[in-house]
């Protein structure tokens, strides 16, 4: 037996989920024990070590991704530091018709560095992620056609997380050129930024200007933020293991044998997906905050309550936040701020006013991002579909969003009023189950003969007991999962209309405090679907 | 050191040991294995075995659904007399197994163990084995999820006048495989080091209760592949255990691929169990010297259980 296959290292490795035993009894215990222990000046060194050590228990070899990313974003962020530095020196003492001529030259130059850049991760991400999907789409060409020819479809192993760590990356050198963060001469501090363990596997995606600095400063681990972090981790914790990875063998059999089941139980099944990848992501992504929270490093928030949303625009805005954030910053704004674009956007202004106008531009914008975030997620055309669905969806809100303003005036409809809030949020929900439903789906096929299974068969008469055995659920599975989601939703309540719940139980007596945090370890001990009859669910978004 | 870190280091240590405490106190209290012998079956739906006299069980078939879907006790008692329980479970895994086998042996003195081999690929991670680790000292890491049973049944029938299927679940659907003879990739069929490992545990444990065990493949269109069956053919021979490989014996378990399998060969149906079961029964026959109990007074209640499941299968409906 190899040391690696002893050690666990490698795609096989159940250490992607923060809520494996061994990650959050032995990992990162000793993780954060050897962090404390550790002068000040070694800290981050540890650090380093540790989020090294975790990819490779989880990656093995395909480390090397990451190491070779690491290193070539540093050298193209000095690279461009050192071009910007030259411009400076070279256009410093000139005229100004003649340090314009030589901004622009220099741009250029460091356009074509970002651009090897962006080829070089985008390539990569191509060749792992996409290669098999376009070789798949040639042969289906070859054969439409009856060509006697076919294309060998290539199998890549693909790293974990290399989808979030490419885009943290890239996202340094575009900075770079923009000048919002300087480049860093310091190898380790930019190592620890792309590989910081918590967030390697799902995200955030973070800005290096929001934790590169604050992981390197390495600060002494406080009992205050221990003990917040903690608390942050064991709500997610409850979300993945007693919602997200309960309802796995329902989605699991609703979307592998769909043929076999009623549009009511698919119907369901798109729902119980939908709450199941809330409960996974956001679960997640809580552990991710809590433990960064416990080395003192704030990260950026990836959800906020998203199914509070009134629009598919607002829910963008609240579910994977940083990666709406990325496509917004990185392509939206550079594609509307582009010459043709500007030139497009005036003259529709003049033509059909200032609402449409702009809405030309941003609408080309608006596809580019969804093309680019339907495809982020998945080769399939599921996830092309998933990412065209939302495009139409926010361009007709867009589009519409007019009238309805003047047809709320003329009725004395007031948007504001709960009522129609409420009724907002219930329609956007729908829609986002429905796209939820063509993403979770075995391709678009599928996606398609599901969508039209629920709208033209809908019945209940599959939903029996014995699909509920088919699938290992009873009634106190559901029962369970309906008391978490009620949990989970009136924490989002809190949280939504007053503030933070974590102090609010903080500012409470002891005895108050501990029972809480008993009742929750207790309840996630005793009804988290683990151990016997459960087979351990990767986090979904690792996939991606 | 400084006063407050004192008060926050024996705050965060007092949170702890009561939480032990607590834990200690749960496992001790509501989920131990004592309290009741058949709450030790880890899943309600195998907890039937500990219903049986004891020592009156020759064999014991353990592994995930491929088992529970392919091997009828029923009709092995009533073909040949042979009293069996299919102690499986779904996703079951070979630390699942070796747990089932070490509580059932406690109560049952099975000849022959047979072990389906398709949970023999799945991969027993670090985490199964730490949760077990854990179990051990505190039984409500692996008894929890007996909360179901707390004030009521977990969900399984206390209809007394329904069929016991010792351990079998009955299914007639019927779904067609969509394609045959898919080539599988040989070389990436393996059999995790850990997993390799838990065979021998099993094995080690079997010999230690007097069971021989047996691997064997139940038909499987969706499962079954080339590069399993050598490596199976390989560890079993490592091992020192018989192997029978069902999907190569297209002569003696004559599997229709159109009407024998009721999710697209994954898992056989009724259809295809009682080929699968049959042959099951000559081999054990054939091979291992098992008691026939059909005039045992001790399993009288076998023979009114097979009229029963004729019963259903004559009113074609699975027990609801």
């Amino acid at each position: 037996m190899s040391l690696a296959s002893l050690l666990g290292a490698g795609k096989g490795a159940a250490m992607t989920s923060f809520f494996a035993p061994e990650f959050f009894i032995l990992f990162l215990p000793l993780a954060v024990l050897g962090y404390a222990l550790i002068p000040k000046g070694g800290k981050k060194y540890w650090l380093l070590a540790a989020s090294y050590l975790f990819y490779w228990f989880v990656s093995g070899a395909l480390i090397a991704y990451l190491l070779a990313s690491t290193l070539t974003v540093h050298y193209f962020g000095i690279w461009l530091d050192r071009v910007q530095t030259e411009q400076k020196a070279a256009t410093a003492e000139l005229d100004k018709e003649a340090r314009k001529t030589l901004k622009k030259k220099y741009r250029k130059k460091q356009l074509a560095i970002v651009w090897l850049a962006v080829i070089l991760h985008v390539g990569v991400l191509l060749v792992v992620k996409y290669s098999g999907f376009f070789a798949v789409n040639v042969n289906r060409v070859f054969s439409a056609f009856h060509a006697p020819i076919s294309v060998r479809v290539p199998k890549h192993l693909m790293p974990i997380g290399i989808s979030f760590f490419s885009l943290q990356a890239l996202s340094y050198v575009l900075d770079v050129y923009h000048g919002v963060v300087k480049a860093d001469g310091n190898l380790g501090r930019l190592a620890l930024f792309l590989a910081f363990f918590p967030s390697i596997v799902e995200g955030p995606i973070c800005r290096y200007g929001q934790t590169a600095e604050r992981l390197w400063d390495c600060k002494q681990i406080e009992y205050r933020n221990l003990t917040r972090g903690a608390q942050r981790f064991l709500f997610g914790m409850m979300k993945k293991l007693v919602v997200a990875d309960r309802l796995n063998s329902f989605v699991v059999l609703v979307f592998n044998d769909y043929g076999n089941c009623d549009g009511g139980v698919i119907a369901l099944g798109a729902v119980l997906y939908t709450v199941q990848l809330y409960m996974d992501f956001s679960g997640s992504m809580d552990a991710v905050i809590g433990i960064a929270e416990i080395f003192g490093v704030p990260m950026p928030e990836n959800f906020e309550r998203p199914f509070f949303s009134r629009t598919i625009s607002e829910f963008w805005k609240r579910w994977h936040i940083t990666l709406g954030a990325w496509f917004r910053d990185y392509l939206f704004y550079p594609v509307t701020a582009s010459d043709k674009m500007k030139k497009l956007t005036s003259s529709a202004r003049k033509k059909i006013g200032n609402h449409y106008g702009p809405l030309l531009a941003g609408s080309v914008a608006l596809f580019c991002v969804w093309l680019s975030n339907g495809l982020w997620h998945g080769s399939d055309w599921n996830f092309i579909f998933f990412g065209m669905y939302h495009f139409v969806l926010i361009l007709l809100g867009n589009l519409i969003a007019p009238p309805v303003r003047w047809i709320n005036r003329k009725l004395h409809v007031n948007p504001e009023c709960f009522p129609y809030r409420l009724l907002q949020m219930i329609r956007t929900t729908v829609l986002v189950v429905i796209g939820e439903l063509f993403f979770r789906a075995n391709g678009l096929l599928s996606g398609l003969e599901m969508f039209g299974k629920m709208v033209t068969e809908f019945s209940v008469s599959s939903f029996n007991r014995a699909f509920f055995e088919k699938c290992g659920l009873d009634l106190h599975d559901l029962a369970i999962v309906f008391v978490t989601v009620a949990i989970v939703f009136a924490v989002s309540v809190w949280q939504e209309t007053r503030g933070s719940v974590r102090d609010l139980i903080g500012r409470r007596h002891v005895a108050i405090r501990w029972t809480i945090w008993y009742a929750l370890i207790l309840f996630v001990l005793v009804f988290g679907a683990y151990g016997f009859g459960y087979a351990p669910v990767d986090p979904l978004y690792a996939q991606f | 050191m400084k006063k407050e870190t004192v008060k926050k280091l024996a705050f965060s240590l007092g949170f702890v040991a009561l939480l032990i405490g607590l834990i200690l106190l749960l496992s001790l209290l509501v989920f131990s294995e004592e309290s009741d012998r058949s709450k030790g079956a880890l899943d309600p739906s195998i907890r039937g075995v500990y219903d049986e006299p004891e020592n009156t069980v020759d064999v014991l078939m353990v592994g995930d659904s491929e088992t529970y879907s392919s091997l009828i006790p029923l009709l092995l008692f009533e073909e040949y007399g042979v009293t069996s329980y299919c102690c499986a479970t779904s996703g079951q895994l070979l630390s699942d197994t070796e747990e089932i086998l070490d509580r059932v042996f406690s109560a049952q003195s099975p000849k022959v163990v047979i072990l389906e081999t398709n949970a023999i690929f799945r991969k027993v991670s670090t985490s199964n084995v730490m949760l077990r680790e854990l179990g051990g000292i505190f039984s409500v890491f692996t008894n929890h999820n007996k909360w179901k049973e707390i004030g009521g049944n977990g969900g399984v029938t206390d209809d007394e006048s329904a069929c016991d299927l010792k351990g079998y679940r009955f299914s007639t659907e019927v779904a067609a495989v969509y394609e045959t003879g898919k080539a599988k990739d040989k070389e990436s069929v393996r059999i995790a080091s850990q997993n390799r490992y838990y065979v021998e545990w099993i094995k080690e444990l079997c010999d230690e209760n007097g069971a021989r065990l047996i691997l064997v493949s139940a038909p499987s269109a969706l499962n079954w592949s080339e590069g399993r069956h050598e490596r199976l053919a390989a560890l079993a021979e490592e091992v020192g255990v018989a192997f029978v490989d069902m999907n190569l014996l297209s002569d003696e378990v004559p599997i229709d691929w159109k009407t024998d399998t009721r999710d697209h060969g994954d898992h056989l149906n009724y259809f295809g169990a009682k080929k699968a079961t049959a042959f099951l029964g000559k081999y054990l026959s054939e091979n291992a010297s098992l008691p026939d109990r059909r005039t045992d007074p001790s399993c009288e209640a076998w023979n009114r259980e097979v009229a029963l499941f004729h019963a259903m299968i004559e009113a074609d409906k699975p027990i609801e």
